[in-house]
C-alpha cells in the first residue's frame, strides 16, 4: 500500500538575531491512507512548524514532503488545518462558513444541502443562521470541524484543536470527533499535549524530542474503538509514553 | 421680512401638540398579539394555605378590548390545578379564551377571594374623538417607554448642563450690554426667520450636496487605493510616502490652487472636501487590511479559493469594520472643510451664510445660528455613520 504522506529527512531552521535556530532536526515519517497519527512532544519543540510544513504553509529547508507521491508545494484543499485558535470567519453566519470551502463545482442548493448535512453531523442544527460571536468556544470548534469536513478533505491536520476548551467540553468533543471520523474515514494528524487524548484517538503515537526535534519514540495503539482509557493495557501505554518525557 | 416675535414659536409648538393628539386619536391601533396574558405564580396556593386569606392572585375585573386584546390567556405556573369557570387548568398549562362580543362576563373562580371573576370586554374603539382618551393612554405608554430608553439620568444631566451654558451666555450678553453679540433668543428668532423664508434650507442643502459628492468621490478612490496598499507590498512602498507627505497639508492650503484649477464654482469646494477626506480613508483602509489576522487568510488559502473570492469574502469583510471607522473620520473632516471652503467660493452654503451675515449688516445672530446649525448637522451625519456600525456584517468586530 503506498503511503499517503511521506517525510524524508525534513529539517527546518528559523533565522534569529543570533543566527539560525534549528527547529526540526531531521524527521522521517510515513503515514498510511486513513491512518490516525498523534504527535506529542514538549512545548516549543516544533510540532506546529512540522504540521505547517506538511500542510504546505511553510517550506522545509531540507528533505522532502510528499502527499500521494507528489511534492508538497503549498496549501491545498485536500488537507485542511484545524487549529486551536480557530479560523471561523466572524463576518459570515455559521451556514456561510460551512459553505465557504465549497467551490464552483456545486450548485447553490447543493452547497446548502452539504452545509446542512455537516451542521447536523456536528450538532449545530438550529445555529446555521447565527454569527460566530453568538456561539460558545465548543460550538465554534464544531463550526471549524464541520467547515473542514464539508470539503471532504483526504487529510485532516489538527493542531491542538481541543486545547482551548474546558475539560468537559474537550472530552465530549473528543468522543464526537471519534464518532464522526468513524463515519467518514480521513487520514489524520493530530498534535496534542494531552497523552490520554492521543491514546484514545490515534492508531500510532509519535513522541518528539526537544528542539531541534527528531522522532524519539513511536507507539502503536492496536486497540479497537471505543477505547476504555482506564483499561490496564492503556494505563500501561500511558505510563510508558510519559516515561519518554521523564515523568 | 424680519419677524422676531416669540408668538411664532408658540404657534409652532401648539401645532405640534395638535398634530400629536390628532395622530393618537385617528390612526388605527395595531397590536402585535391579541393575547392578554395573566400568570398564576408558583406558590400562590401554598401561601393561601399558610393563612393569607385575602391574597389576590388576579384582579377582580379583567379588561379586554375587541380587535386589540381580545384573547384571555391564563397560565398556571403553580403546582396545583386551578379552577376557572368550568375549566380546570392543570399545573404548567395555559388556557386561552377568545372573546368575540363586548359585554361583561362573570366566572366562578377561586383565583379571587370573592370566588368570582369578571371579564369586561370593551367594543373595538372607533376612530374619532370618543376613542381619543383611550388611544392617548396607549400612546402615552409608548412615549414613556421611549423616554425610559433614553436613560433619564444622562438626559437630565446633559439637559442641565446645556441650560446652564445657555443661561451663562444670556447673562453675559445682558450684563455686557453688547449691541452686536446676540443673545440666545435672538439666535432662535434669527434661525426661525431664515428657516421661514427658506434660505436656511437652501444653504444646508448646498453644503450637504458638496460634502456628499466630495465624500463619495473620496471613498470611491480611497477605499480601492487603501485595499491595494494593504494587500500589495509594492503598492504600499510606492504610494505610502506620497500619501504621508500630502496628508498633513491642510485642505485650506489648497484653496489658491483649487481656485486656479477649478475657478470659484462648485468644483472648488468639492475638490477640497475630496482632498480632506481621501487621505484618512486611504490610511485607515490600508491599516485595516494590514490588521487582518493571518489565520483567516491562511484558512482561505487552505480551501484553495480564488484570489477574487479571497478579496471579496475575506479581505474586504475582515477590514470593513475599520474601513467604516475611517469613513466616519473622513466625513467629519469633510464637514469641517466644507464650511471653510464655502467662505471663499460660491454664493451658497452654510459657510457662505456665516460670512455673508457678517458682511451684510453685522447680523451676528445669523452667524451664531449658522454655527449651531453646522454643529447639529455634523452631529447628525456622525450618528448616521455610527448607525452603519450596527450592521450585522460588521458588528462582530465591535461586539466584544
Amino acid at each position: 500500500m503506498p503511503n499517503k504522506i511521506s517525510l524524508v529527512n525534513v529539517r527546518k531552521s528559523f533565522a534569529t538575531a543570533k543566527g539560525p535556530l534549528p527547529v526540526i532536526g531531521g524527521i522521517d515519517l510515513a503515514v498510511e491512507e486513513s491512518e490516525f497519527i498523534a504527535i506529542v512532544g514538549p512545548s516549543g519543540c516544533g510540532k506546529t512548524t512540522l504540521l505547517n510544513i506538511v500542510a504546505g504553509f511553510e517550506r522545509a529547508d531540507e528533505g522532502e514532503v510528499k502527499v500521494d507521491g507528489a511534492p508538497r508545494n503549498g496549501p491545498s484543499a485536500n488537507g485542511i488545518v484545524i487549529s486551536q485558535r480557530g479560523s471561523v470567519f466572524p463576518w459570515l453566519t455559521v451556514q456561510q462558513n460551512l459553505m465557504f470551502g465549497l467551490n464552483g463545482t456545486h450548485s447553490e442548493t447543493d452547497k446548502r444541502a452539504i452545509a446542512d448535512h455537516y451542521a447536523s453531523l456536528v450538532g449545530l442544527k438550529g445555529f446555521e443562521k447565527g454569527y460566530p460571536y453568538e456561539l460558545s468556544g465548543g460550538m465554534l470548534q464544531r463550526v471549524e470541524l464541520a467547515r473542514a469536513l464539508a470539503v471532504k478533505p483526504q487529510i485532516l491536520f489538527m493542531d491542538e484543536p481541543l486545547a482551548a476548551l474546558d475539560a468537559l467540553t474537550s472530552l465530549r468533543m473528543r468522543l464526537e470527533l471519534l464518532r464522526i471520523l468513524a463515519e467518514e474515514k480521513h487520514t489524520c494528524i493530530l498534535i496534542t499535549h494531552n497523552v490520554e487524548e492521543a491514546i484514545q484517538m490515534a492508531d500510532r503515537i509519535i513522541v518528539l524530542s526537544p528542539r531541534p526535534t527528531t522522532i524519539q519514540a513511536i507507539f502503536d495503539v492496536p486497540y479497537p474503538h471505543p477505547r476504555q482509557i482506564s483499561s490496564p493495557a492503556l494505563v500501561e501505554l500511558k505510563a510508558s509514553i510519559l516515561r519518554e518525557f521523564g515523568l | 421680512m424680519r419677524m422676531r416675535s416669540p408668538y411664532r414659536i408658540l404657534l409652532v409648538l401648539l401645532g405640534v401638540a395638535v398634530t400629536v393628539t390628532a395622530w393618537a386619536a385617528l390612526t388605527p391601533l395595531r397590536s402585535d398579539s391579541h393575547e392578554q396574558v395573566y400568570v398564576i405564580p408558583k406558590g400562590t396556593w401554598a401561601r393561601r394555605m399558610a393563612g393569607e386569606t385575602n391574597l389576590q392572585i388576579l384582579p377582580a375585573e379583567l379588561h379586554l378590548t375587541l380587535g386589540v386584546k381580545d384573547i384571555l390567556v391564563l397560565r398556571n405556573d403553580d403546582d396545583v390545578p386551578q379552577l376557572f369557570g368550568p375549566v380546570l387548568i392543570m399545573p404548567g398549562q395555559s388556557f386561552s379564551l377568545p372573546f368575540a362580543r363586548a359585554s361583561k362576563y362573570s366566572f366562578a373562580c377561586q383565583l379571587h377571594v370573592s370566588g368570582k371573576l369578571d371579564v369586561i370586554v370593551a367594543p373595538h374603539p372607533e376612530p374619532g374623538c370618543a376613542g381619543a382618551p383611550w388611544r392617548l393612554r396607549r400612546r402615552w405608554a409608548l412615549l414613556l417607554w421611549i423616554s425610559a430608553l433614553l436613560k433619564p439620568k444622562q438626559l437630565v444631566a446633559s439637559l442641565a448642563l446645556s441650560i446652564l451654558l445657555i443661561a451663562t451666555w444670556w447673562l453675559a450678553v445682558a450684563a455686557s450690554g453688547s449691541l452686536i453679540f446676540p443673545s440666545p433668543w435672538q439666535v432662535v428668532t434669527g434661525t426661525a426667520e431664515i428657516a421661514s423664508n427658506g434660505t436656511l434650507w437652501k444653504h444646508i442643502g448646498w453644503s450637504l450636496f458638496r460634502v456628499g459628492v466630495g465624500f463619495v468621490l473620496a471613498v470611491a478612490v480611497g477605499v480601492p487605493v487603501g485595499l491595494l496598499m494593504g494587500r500589495v507590498t509594492l503598492a504600499f512602498t510606492a504610494l505610502n510616502p506620497v500619501v504621508q507627505l500630502l496628508r498633513p497639508i491642510s485642505p485650506i492650503a489648497w484653496i489658491p490652487i483649487s481656485i486656479l484649477w477649478f475657478g470659484v464654482g462648485n468644483m472648488s469646494p468639492i475638490f477640497l472636501i475630496f482632498l480632506a477626506s481621501v487621505f484618512p480613508t486611504i490610511v485607515q483602509t490600508a491599516a485595516a487590511v494590514h490588521a487582518i489576522e493571518r489565520r483567516y487568510i491562511r484558512a482561505a488559502e487552505n480551501f484553495g479559493v480564488s484570489r477574487r473570492r479571497l478579496f471579496l469574502q475575506v479581505v474586504i469583510p475582515a477590514a470593513l469594520p475599520q474601513i467604516l471607522v475611517g469613513m466616519r473620520v473622513s466625513l467629519g473632516v469633510a464637514w469641517l472643510v466644507v464650511v471653510a471652503a464655502e467662505m471663499i467660493a460660491p454664493r451658497s452654503g452654510l459657510g457662505y451664510l456665516i460670512i455673508d451675515s457678517r458682511n451684510a449688516g453685522n447680523r451676528y445672530d445669523l452667524v451664531v445660528a449658522g454655527m449651531v446649525i453646522i454643529g447639529i448637522t455634523g452631529l447628525l451625519l456622525d450618528s448616521g455613520m455610527r448607525r452603519l456600525e450596527q450592521l450585522k456584517a460588521v458588528r462582530w468586530r465591535y461586539a466584544k
